[in-house]
């Protein structure tokens, strides 16, 4: 019907990947979405040169923000965390597959920005 | 309602490809007739001045359109000119009177609120509560949404010194019954605070009758444009307050060692007002008083309302917040799908030109005590139609059938 529901994110809403606390997270970071009051916690393992091994989240949301973080945490694994927490909008909607509107754009990224609150308050 | 209204609306007469727009998110900005944006033009283009300065003739005439506008809203809630402040909208209005009344709440003291409250009647007495060293009560609710009478004499003490409460709910639609909770609350020696955004639009208000000390709304909920909003007060309150800005236009005297204040209304209105804004408003209220006025419109809401709280309520998905019966409610309609997150509904329903609102409306605590982080609102005007109604519940069928499907 149309783009943003598309079954790529539909799936990724219906079947998240990695939506569990990992045990013993080198980095824990949430982030609330002012918008709609949603809250997501982001998890990861990483190791000793700065590499993420791990990456899981927990929260409830709408499709667009639980898909991002699912398809964020894939893609996350096995990059470095420096470099993650300065994922963008934009990467985030060439993960998606769409362009977001302005009101949307929080959902995008809202799991990229609770990474960066772990990244920050963790590892700086 | 006059079958063809929504053609007095240059907004609805807009021409676009998509489907004809159904517009229901009313409880946060309605749309407004040609007869307000005429006036409001008419201001800028044949009469623009200030209303503070003017020997010359458009000031005059701005003055006179400024203090004429002022008496059509007083009548409209069955108060005097001198009792309405205008200011820039309900916000504005509870923040300005919180700091009119931040001597009167002392350490010990205590102020009421309820818990379906929009924040922008709950967070400025919280905060009054936290820097004067009082008591912040909010009152729980019943597990439908609603307020119960009981529980409001019962928290009253001595210590009460402020009730502040909403008319009508901007989520679930109920309508409290604010001429017992003032009643009470002038028994016990205490102000009564009613935030009116959500009842003044729709249905007869009448500030005497209801017996309250302040009253609150905004022009834009009420076809009126955005960024002028109103708070009466009544005379007696008005005239021993002192007021919360200081500027230019509120002054009776000004020397270097201390300043007196002109009296209300002028004393709370420091500054260049909206003046346009002003105008549109009184426009509104004539336009609707012209259609029929607010008895009609709320009937005709209301209708539209249970409808929609009677189909939707048939589709197994949903589940409609507030109470059951349709005689204390207005016209908004509150609902979630199970499964579906309240903005997937409404950007579901947005590509189909349906406009609802989603999220938590600026009700945290209402959200809290239903247990969810948000719903789906429409919210009915005079210019809705049965159609429209019937678009929101086929665009939640297809809502069910993408998300479920
Ligand atoms: C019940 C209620 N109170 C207060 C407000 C705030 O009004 P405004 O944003 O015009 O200041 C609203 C608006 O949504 C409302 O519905």
């Amino acid at each position: 019907m149309d783009d943003l529901y598309k079954e790529h994110i539909l799936n990724h809403y219906r079947n998240p990947r990695n939506k569990y606390a990992l045990v013993g997270a080198d980095l824990v970071g949430n982030e609330t979405n002012t918008l709609c009051g949603d809250e997501i916690t982001m998890y990861a393992h990483i190791d000793a040169g700065g590499i993420i091994t791990a990456m899981s989240f927990v929260g409830e949301g709408c499709a667009i923000s639980q898909a991002a973080a699912s398809l964020f945490t894939d893609f996350a694994k096995g990059k470095r965390a420096d470099e993650i927490r300065n994922v963008t909008q934009q990467d985030m909607e060439q993960l998606l597959g769409i362009p977001v509107s302005i009101i949307r754009a929080r959902c995008a990224v809202l799991a990229v920005q609770a990474f960066r609150n772990g990244f920050n308050k963790n590892l700086c | 309602m006059r079958p063809d209204i929504k053609t007095d609306f240059p907004l609805f007469q807009a021409q676009s490809d998509q489907k004809p727009l159904v517009f229901l998110d009313n409880a946060a900005a309605s749309q407004m007739p040609k007869h307000v944006l005429d006036a409001i033009t008419e201001y800028y283009t044949s009469y623009k001045a200030n209303v503070h300065s003017g020997i010359y003739t458009i000031g005059r005439r701005a003055v006179e359109a400024y203090e004429n506008s002022r008496a059509v809203v007083a009548r409209f809630i069955g108060a005097q000119a001198s009792e309405i402040i205008f200011t820039s909208g309900t916000t504005a209005s509870l923040n300005m009177l919180m700091r009119m009344l931040e001597d009167t709440v002392n350490e010990g003291d205590e102020v009421i609120v309820s818990g379906m409250e929009h924040h922008s009647n709950f967070i400025p007495w919280q905060e009054l509560c936290k820097k004067r060293g009082a008591r912040f009560t909010v009152l729980p609710l019943l597990p439908d949404g609603t307020l119960s009478l009981d529980i409001v004499r019962s928290t009253f003490s001595d210590k009460t010194k402020i009730i502040a409460i909403t008319h009508v709910s901007h989520v679930t639609g109920t309508v409290n019954d604010v001429k017992e909770i003032c009643r009470i609350a002038r028994e016990k020696g205490a102000y009564s605070i009613i935030d009116g955004a959500q009842s003044a639009p729709h249905m007869r208000v009448d500030v005497r009758e209801m017996g309250c000390d302040f009253f609150a709304f905004s022009g834009q909920k009420m076809l009126g444009p955005t960024g002028i909003g109103v708070l009466f007060g009544k005379k007696e309150c008005l005239e021993k307050l002192e007021p919360s800005g200081f500027g230019g236009g509120m002054i009776r005297t000004v020397k270097s060692d201390i300043s007196t204040w002109a009296d209300a209304p002028a004393k709370f209105e420091a500054g260049t007002p909206h003046i346009a804004g002003a105008i549109g408003l009184a426009e509104a209220i004539r336009y609707i008083e012209n259609v029929g006025g607010v008895d009609e419109i709320h009937a005709h809401e209301c209708m539209l309302a249970a409808q929609a709280r009677e189909m939707l309520g048939s589709i197994s998905e949903v589940t409609l917040y507030g109470p059951k019966d349709s005689i204390h409610t207005a016209g908004i309609v509150s609902f979630t799908l199970n499964g579906v997150h309240p903005h997937d509904v409404a950007e579901v329903l947005a590509r189909e030109n349906i406009a609802v609102r989603a999220g938590h409306h600026c009700a945290l605590p209402l959200m809290a005590h239903f247990g969810i982080p948000g719903t789906v609102r429409a919210s009915f005007y005079l210019y809705n139609t049965k159609e429209d109604v019937r678009r929101l519940v086929e665009g939640v069928q297809q809502v069910i059938s993408l998300f479920h499907g």
